[in-house]
């Protein structure tokens, strides 16, 4: 084999555009890679530049050999593995960087550019988002570019002569990906779903609380879910969306129960009184497990289970969007009985950790006489003297008993915590709950947004005969939080809410309204688009996706008809339909043959037709006769294209007219 | 009236082609098709290769056209040991003038019989390539112009059978037409038995046709109107052939100029002044049936490459 190097692969037009590709498609990945990783590439990139400009020599192959060994080595050491989501892409980076480097040929060229292809895709195993799968269908087109100026003999190719053909090809390639796409057999979840690795650092709620914890993320504007609801969307006090639920208190931190018990609908005991509400809940990625419902839930998504503090939880952390189907009773009765045990433990306290609120429980229980009257009271008591704000005092080593009695300011953590702990004092069972209330309705799209900054605390009380009760501190204290929602309450939160609410005529909304329901419906019909929701789709067009025979089947012919319209396009494109008037005037007459039975065969000439219908329809033959003699005439008679004004065209349509008369 | 029917060899209007093929059909019995197709092909200017096991009839053929069209030919036999020089002709030193002196060979004439072409070696059959294709032959240096007109008309056993060399394709694409003779039918053959030997009847042989006449015929031909819509018609067929899925190798360009001349000769034959698609299907058998192969695969069944080509392709 030779080693020369190939001209077309050498080409510096070309090689800039791969490297331009490559540079475009890993650009994403630059902030996660190591630094010494970016480096690398760029000084490979540096040196097949000198390569091509200035006529350098191939580094040997030994020594590109040992960088690839050096550079496995260095992504060990970086991430003390060579397999998972992170350590893969960036192996594959550097592979393919490395590749550069012995480039010698064009088929070199060609595999890089393959390569390339597949490193597109594990772009969305980062992100998913709308502005990402642009981006990557411009990395594609560029390395479509690329792969035109290779394929291309002699010059080398321009801008636009890269350009048009590439955009044209992947334009040719999107019927029969939209078949794929959505006949393609799917697994239950998203295909880009991997093992996640360390901490990624996504917001939302955690496993435990402690005074000043929900405050950072009520500063965010990510969207935690998206509720799609069947009917009216509920008032907006009424939208408690449970997330986690602490049962253990430390004297400062609250925690979740380590060891909860599992339970089935049938043995929750949740009592549905009055309306049940259905709607879709789409839950962006946040790294833990659990899933959020409207208090109280009726079912369980599919791969949901339910905890004894009926919170719902995924059986793996939810590092893909999850897209699921809810029912809520928005009244309720939860759990009429209340074990001994159970009543135990969710009035368990540190010892001594908040002496005076302590005393003050015991105080108020002395003082009312029903459960009900207790709380009444502690709620009075928040009502009156507190202040709901955004930036507390910092507490202490006793922040229950500074908050209760010092500072008297605080957020819906801290009310929540001093509400259960005294109940938990004065002896009734009660946990705090975490999770988001309310959510901002978009108008475009009739749907829910919630976003971590509707993240919530509120507390339950098992009160008897009732169940488990909900009661929100922070609604007596600041009623517009529950009722409105926190923009009004608080005022607009962060750089974007404070522009939107400085926009008079509502313009900035409506862009963000419409830009939430764009991505609503890409993460409904596209990232989430998995065996439920196919199901559903193809039931519309009829078709049983639950038979993967059929399926087989559907994708097989649809993406034949789909590859077939395209090459049919393509080849009227390039023979545009011009046809010779005669020719027509012929195939009328062929036509009208075929209705008495005398059909012509495609390779027929028009002598041999015309004598198989003087022996078939002998009575048609004169006619026959005629038309064929100008057919002739004017088809085969006549050197060059015809002429359209030929007045034997004229006499030709008027013998197939009158055939029978003839 | 316009239209003639072609498909039973109505008459082309000149008396003396009628002659000559009236001539060649009372000698060689039952192969109106075949003679016809032949003639067609020296009308078109091009070599006639025949084709067929032993016995058949071919050099009588070769014999009987080169008489009637008042050539002036010669026969060579190939067989294997047979030279380059044996075909061009030789340089002979002559003692009286001191110098050189070339004795042309047989193929100085204006038809050439070469009788079982393919049991020559390749390197025989090579000398003949220059002379059919430029009507000139070079020897020692010197390009000698060949008579007009020139044909070759050769005759070659099957392939199989015993100690032939195959032409190479590049000779074969070189011949205009193939003809395959046959055996003659029930009646034709019965007629052949109990006739005179057709030896003495070459040997009584007049021409039919001056070479004026002949050269003036081929003029004609050329004059046959092909319209645009025959030229789609054609590149269809050779594209067919081209797409790579039935043929080992498409056909060239000069296969494709040798239909059309078939056809216009055919065409005129026919007495018309325009070729049809007919005349194009009736002669591509004979113009594309040694230049195609069809493409052997497992279990696939032996297909006529020439009758599938023409029934695969719809005329545009």
């Amino acid at each position: 084999m030779s080693t020369a190097p190939d001209q077309a692969a050498l080409k510096r037009g070309n090689v800039l555009w791969l490297m331009a590709a490559m540079g475009f498609v890993i650009a994403p990945h630059a902030e996660r890679l190591p630094l010494w990783v970016s480096a690398t590439c760029l000084g490979v990139a540096v040196w097949r530049g000198l390569i091509a400009w200035h006529g350098r020599k191939m580094p040997h192959g030994l020594f590109v050999a040992g960088l690839a060994i050096a550079t496995a080595a260095g992504t060990w050491l970086s991430y003390s593995r060579l397999y998972g989501r992170d350590a893969s892409s960036t192996l594959l980076i550097l592979m393919l960087c490395l590749k550069l480097l012995e480039m010698r040929s064009r088929r070199d060229a060609l595999l890089t550019i393959f390569l390339g292809f597949f490193l597109v895709f594990t772009n969305f195993l980062y992100s998913q988002t709308v502005l990402m799968g642009a981006y990557m269908l411009v990395c594609v087109w560029i390395f479509m570019a690329t792969l035109v100026g290779f394929n291309r003999v002699g010059t080398e190719a321009t801008f636009r002569e890269r350009a048009l053909p590439a955009g044209r090809i992947i334009l040719q390639a999107i019927p029969l990906m939209l078949v794929v796409f959505i006949l393609f057999p799917r697994v239950s979840t998203p295909l880009w779903r991997l093992p996640q690795e360390g901490t990624t650092g996504r917001t939302g709620l955690s496993e435990s609380v402690s005074p000043g914890d929900l405050n950072k993320l009520i500063q965010s504007e990510h969207v935690a879910f998206r509720a799609d609801f069947k009917g009216p969307i509920p008032k907006n006090d009424r939208l408690y969306w449970r997330g986690p639920v602490m049962m253990d208190f430390d004297g400062r931190t609250w925690t979740m129960s380590p060891f909860p018990g599992i339970l089935t609908m049938r043995t929750a005991g949740i009592e549905a009184k009055g309306d049940e509400i259905d709607y879709v809940v789409t839950l962006e990625p946040h790294g833990k497990t659990w899933m959020f419902a409207l208090d109280m839930p009726l079912i369980l998504p599919s791969d949901g289970f339910l905890q004894s503090d009926y919170q719902i939880r995924s059986g793996a952390p939810i590092n893909a969007l999850r897209r699921y189907e809810m029912r809520s009773a928005l009244s309720y009765v939860a759990r009429r009985e209340l074990s001994p045990e159970a009543r135990r433990r969710y009035t368990t306290l540190p010892l001594d950790s908040n002496p005076r609120a302590t005393r003050f429980a015991r105080q108020l229980r002395t003082n009312n006489a029903t459960d009900r009257a207790l709380i009444n009271a502690a709620l009075l008591l928040f009502n009156q003297q507190f202040i709901y704000t955004l930036e507390p005092p910092v507490l202490g080593r006793s922040p229950v008993d500074e908050f209760l009695f010092d500072t008297k300011r605080g957020f819906c953590e801290h009310y929540a915590s001093a509400f259960v702990y005294l109940m938990r004092a004065a002896g009734i069972p009660a946990r705090v709950v975490l999770g988001y209330q309310g959510g901002e309705i978009n108008t475009v799209g009739n749907y829910l947004i919630v976003r971590q900054a509707d993240a919530h605390a509120w507390a339950e009380v098992w009160l008897e005969g009732e169940g488990w009760v909900r009661t929100d501190p922070t609604a007596a204290v600041s009623p517009d939080r529950i009722e409105r929602g926190m923009d009004l309450a608080l005022g607009p939160v962060g750089v974007l809410p404070n522009l939107i609410a400085a926009d008079k005529f509502g313009l900035l909304r409506q862009v963000r309204y419409t830009w939430d329901a764009f991505n609503n419906q890409w993460n409904q019909w596209v990232v989430g688009y998995n065996t439920d929701r196919q199901a559903y789709f193809l039931k519309g067009l009829g078709i049983d996706s639950t038979d993967w025979r059929k399926l087989a089947m559907w994708l097989l012919f649809g993406g034949l008809a789909a590859s077939g319209l395209v090459g049919a396009f393509l080849l009227l494109k390039r023979n545009p339909a011009v046809k010779d008037p005669a020719l027509l005037a012929y195939e009328k007459f062929v036509r009208q043959m075929a209705a008495v039975g005398v059909r012509r065969e495609a390779h027929e000439g028009p002598v041999d037709f015309l004598h198989r219908i003087e022996r078939e329809h002998s009575d048609l033959a004169a006619g026959a006769r005629r038309v064929t003699d100008l057919y002739i005439a004017v088809r085969y008679a006549t050197h060059g294209a015809i002429a359209k004004s030929d007045p034997r065209i004229d006499q030709l349509r008027a013998a197939v007219a009158n055939i029978r008369n003839a | 009236m316009l239209i003639e029917r072609i498909r039973e060899f109505t008459g082309s209007g000149h008396p003396s082609l009628e002659a000559v093929l009236k001539a060649a059909n009372g000698i060689i019995l039952g192969k109106e098709a075949q003679i016809r197709m032949a003639v067609a092909c020296l009308l078109a200017r091009g070599h006639l290769l025949i084709e067929d096991i032993p016995g058949v009839g071919k050099t009588t053929l070769s014999h009987v056209l080169a008489t009637l069209l008042g050539l002036q030919y010669q026969r060579i036999q190939f067989t294997s040991d047979l030279l380059p020089a044996d075909i061009i002709g030789v340089s002979i030193f002559d003692r009286e003038t001191s110098s050189f002196r070339f004795h042309p060979g047989p193929i100085f004439s204006q038809v050439i019989l070469a009788d079982e072409i393919n049991r020559a070696s390749p390197k025989a059959q090579s000398a003949l390539l220059e002379a059919m294709e430029e009507h000139q032959v070079t020897s020692d240096g010197v390009t000698r112009n060949l008579p007009d007109p020139f044909f070759v008309i050769a005759t070659q056993n099957p392939i199989h059978q015993v100690g032939t060399f195959p032409l190479p394709e590049s000779q074969l694409d070189r011949f205009l037409m193939r003809v395959k003779l046959g055996y003659p039918d029930r009646d034709a053959e019965r007629a052949l038995l109990k006739g005179e030997d057709r030896r003495d009847l070459i040997a009584h042989l007049k021409p039919a046709m001056t070479p004026e006449e002949l050269r003036a015929l081929q003029k004609e031909v050329q004059c046959v109107i092909v319209s645009d819509a025959l030229v789609d018609y054609v590149q269809a067929l050779i594209a067919h052939t081209r797409d790579g899925s039935k043929f080992e190798s498409g056909l060239s360009p000069r296969a494709g100029l040798a239909v059309l001349r078939g056809a216009q000769a055919w065409a005129l034959m026919s007495g018309r002044k325009q070729v049809l698609p007919e005349d194009v299907q009736a002669v591509v058998p004979a113009v594309v049936g040694h230049r195609l192969k069809a493409m052997v695969s497992a279990g696939a069944k032996a297909f006529d490459p020439a009758q599938e080509l023409i029934r695969a392709v719809a005329i545009p």
